[in-house]
């Protein structure tokens, strides 16, 4: 039928300008952003309005793509006045820190975009053959990118005028194959997914294998930054993305060899991705694993809501992304820590502490404003049901002190047989309570957020507030208790410091609750 | 404080968007046993008044009572007592309908599923259970809502646009529930485009224009003071649509 269509189109001369697909590729790129943006925030109003959404989400965009951006310059940084072991870790850097954005935006939009089967249908009934459907679909899903990725090349091209053209080049290089490489993961999940995925259980197998690749990279940039790799002259020169690390040394040979490959790859993952571009705005059709099956029962309100928390985290892409990056995080620095100790190399407590406990607690402090912002979705039937005035904060505060205590946990336990000292208990401990304060604030700032939501999102400035302020919650006693440490070389007394300026911000957004409520 | 044997009372409530007034000064009130039903044209204030009835919408002004209690003071107790289904059934996608149904009969402490269980089967809605609410039709995220309104045996239900979306068989043994449900002293509050379905179940009829009361009444009564032989017609005399009708066909042909 489309075929037919097509050829009807070519013989009236109808066939559009490339201007009117320009134009619908933008059509789509904007609606796939205001529907990345708005699906999980809405609250079963329509927001009214539009532009004022779309707005939000370019500016959350660049929000988001400034970080990476910046990792992006410290690797740079890094590779010119402090390399490590040859500039092996810059391309490595770039590769994992450019293929997590494009991998982690493009399965969102897949699994994200609401009325992404509206878009292909829409597409469908258009006067456009089939090619010109998979280029409008492709290039409208690259489109929506292209925030993340302009920030991370101009980032690349501006300090490259400061710190040398070829660290500019082996960057730009790198982070072309990684963006190609993330849109042929992408296809291949997105196929596996297609064909196999016709039951829930075997859809959440593989939405769990879609974060292998992830960890793929993550665990070579932490073996590369961990053993102090070397390579010889040979492997900087001819092997492919090593010799990237060639090319940020100003080897020509390295160059060519290294476009030999890049360019290739490049194609084979936009071709890749626009053959699958379609399939990605198509419905997810699932199938019951057991037909007929009743299984449901009764629980108490806070184990039904911490279960379905959970049930969701592991569906949710956005938040597996959120819970599965900082695992990745615990499992590469317990790595870093069995190979440092095995080399010797054991590092001070303090910094032990600093380097790697007090991230896991900062992104946990974070959890609760992901766990909202998922039940947003149901909002307007979530608050017809006669929920407590803190059964649900009880739940997001379950979720957050379980997902912490298992991340640092693991870290302590590991620090604890390297060491063989327990004493990093302590402070995790303690900081349970900061990360509980933040859980109370976050609970505060949706209790108002969602009294004035009429639009049915949240605007870019009331994001930003809560960021900051939620630093601020987890900045104080955090930022207490490091210059305690550094003034008293031991975790006793700032870690009272911790739990007491910790303890307070309890009582006042306690407080705070109970007027709110 | 609602007379005895209202189960809902709305006096004088607006919502306002901005500039824009949905609902201007609404009064009405459900009586125990009976069905009433919230008929008005598109973006009439029908949605809005429901929402602000359960506190989805915050009020500028006016009081909304729910068996006696104010839904400031009471709102926890009162959604203990309603069954709701909104517009769009907006739910947890991730979830299955078995999950969904789960939490919420947590959430509403049922001492067991046995109602559920039963509503499931009448709906026909087993082969479905395992399915993720993303991936089901609209009429099946419809029949999610309807259950989970129902599961509790609520002493009011507030429906929304309650048979958007279900099929023949569904829609007849819902509005089959819904007049054995107010003959047991239950009410219903429950707005519809669908006037055939308003005349035939409705024991009293309010039609909102621009979020004002324009006309309230038993059928009868409608129909004797607005001079309309069916519903249909009265809705489009009290709403000053026949004339407009006429008007748009006259200018078409």
């Amino acid at each position: 039928m489309k075929d037919a269509n097509a050829n009807e189109v070519e013989a009236s001369g109808a066939d559009p300008s490339p201007s009117p697909k320009v134009k619908l590729v933008d059509y789509v790129a904007r609606e796939l952003l205001y529907q990345g943006y708005v699906a999980s925030r809405l609250t079963g109003m329509t927001p009214s309005n539009m532009r004022r959404a779309i707005g939000s989400a370019t500016r959350s965009k660049y929000l988001i793509a400034l970080p990476f951006a910046f990792l992006l310059l410290l690797i740079m940084a890094e590779a010119r006045f402090l390399p490590l072991n040859g500039y092996l870790t810059y391309p490595i850097g770039v590769l994992i820190w450019t293929f997590m954005p494009v991998f982690i935006s493009v399965m969102q939009i897949s699994y994200g975009a609401s009325a992404g089967p509206q878009i292909r249908d829409t597409l469908l009934t258009l006067p456009l053959s089939d090619g010109d459907v998979k280029t409008v679909a492709s290039g409208a899903l690259i489109s929506s990118l292209k925030i993340p990725l302009l920030v991370s090349v101009a980032i690349l091209l501006i300090a490259g005028l400061v710190l040398g053209p070829w660290l500019m080049l082996a960057g730009i290089l790198a982070a072309v194959l990684s963006t190609a490489l993330a849109l042929i993961a992408v296809s291949a999940i997105v196929r596996a997914y297609r064909r196999l995925g016709t039951n829930s259980r075997l859809s959440t197998l593989i939405r769990i294998i879609t974060v292998i690749p992830i960890l793929l990279f993550s665990l070579v940039l932490g073996y590369v930054q961990s053993s102090k790799v070397q390579i010889s002259f040979f492997q900087a020169t001819y092997v492919p993305v090593l010799n990237l690390d060639g090319v940020a040394q100003g080897h020509g040979l390295a160059l060519i060899i290294s476009l030999v490959y890049t360019v290739p790859v490049a194609i084979v993952g936009y071709v890749a991705f626009r053959r699958t571009s379609v399939a990605l705005l198509s419905p997810l059709t699932f199938f019951a694993s057991r037909r007929g099956s009743f299984r449901a029962m009764v629980r108490p309100p806070i184990t039904a809501l911490v279960l379905s928390d959970f049930r969701q985290m592991l569906r949710s892409p956005r938040l597996v992304g959120f819970i599965i990056v900082p695992f990745i995080y615990v499992i590469i620095t317990i790595y870093s820590s069995v190979v440092s100790a095995q080399s010797g190399a054991a590092e001070s407590y303090p910094a032990l502490f600093i380097s790697s406990v007090l991230p896991v607690a900062a992104i946990s402090s974070f959890l609760a404003y992901v766990l909202y912002l998922t039940e947003l979705r149901g909002l307007s039937y979530f608050m017809t049901l006669p929920l407590g005035r803190f059964t649900n904060v009880k739940s997001k505060l379950a979720v957050t002190i379980l997902f912490y205590g298992v991340s640092a946990a693991l870290l302590g336990v590991t620090f604890t047989a390297v060491t063989g000292n327990a004493d990093l208990f302590i402070p995790i401990v303690a900081f349970m309570l900061t990360v509980v304060a933040c859980v109370l604030y976050t609970a505060l700032y949706f209790h108002y957020t969602v009294k004035s939501m009429a639009l049915g999102v949240l605007g870019f400035v009331n994001t930003v507030v809560y960021t900051i302020v939620n630093l601020i919650v987890f900045g104080i006693p955090a930022a207490s208790f490091v210059v305690a440490l550094f003034l008293y070389g031991n975790f006793v007394y700032p870690t009272l410091i911790l739990a007491g300026s910790s303890l307070i911000e309890i009582a006042i957004l306690l407080l705070l609750l109970v007027r709110a409520s | 404080m609602t007379a005895s044997g209202e189960a809902i009372r709305v006096d004088d409530l607006v919502v306002r968007y901005g500039q824009k007034t949905a609902v201007n000064h609404l009064s009405f009130s459900v009586k125990k046993g009976e069905i009433y039903g919230l008929l008005g044209p598109n973006g009439a204030g029908k949605t809005s008044t429901i929402k602000a009835l359960i506190g989805l919408t915050e009020r500028d002004s006016g009081t909304v009572e729910v068996l006696g209690r104010d839904i400031d003071s009471d709102a926890v107790w009162i959604k203990g007592k309603i069954g709701v289904v909104p517009e769009n059934p907006v739910l947890f996608d991730s979830l299955t309908p078995n999950e969904f149904l789960e939490l919420v009969a947590s959430l509403r402490k049922l001492p067991d599923m046995k109602k559920t269980r039963s509503l499931v089967t009448a709906f026909e809605f087993d082969e479905f259970m395992d399915t993720p609410i993303a991936s089901l039709s609209m009429g099946n995220k419809q029949k999610v809502t309807v259950i989970a309104a129902l599961m509790h045996g609520p002493e009011v239900l507030i429906l929304d646009e309650p048979f958007n979306g279900l099929d023949v068989r569904s829609v007849r043994i819902f509005k089959d529930l819904l007049v054995r449900h107010t003959s047991g002293g239950g009410a219903v509050l429950f707005s519809t485009h669908i006037m055939d379905v308003a005349e035939r179940i409705c024991n009293e009829v309010g039609i909102i224009d621009q979020g004002a009361k324009v006309a309230e009444g038993t059928m009868e009564q409608l129909k004797a003071s607005i001079h309309g032989s069916t519903l249909e017609e009265v809705f489009l005399k009290a709403t000053n649509m026949e004339k407009e009708i006429d008007e748009v066909l006259k200018a078409l042909e």
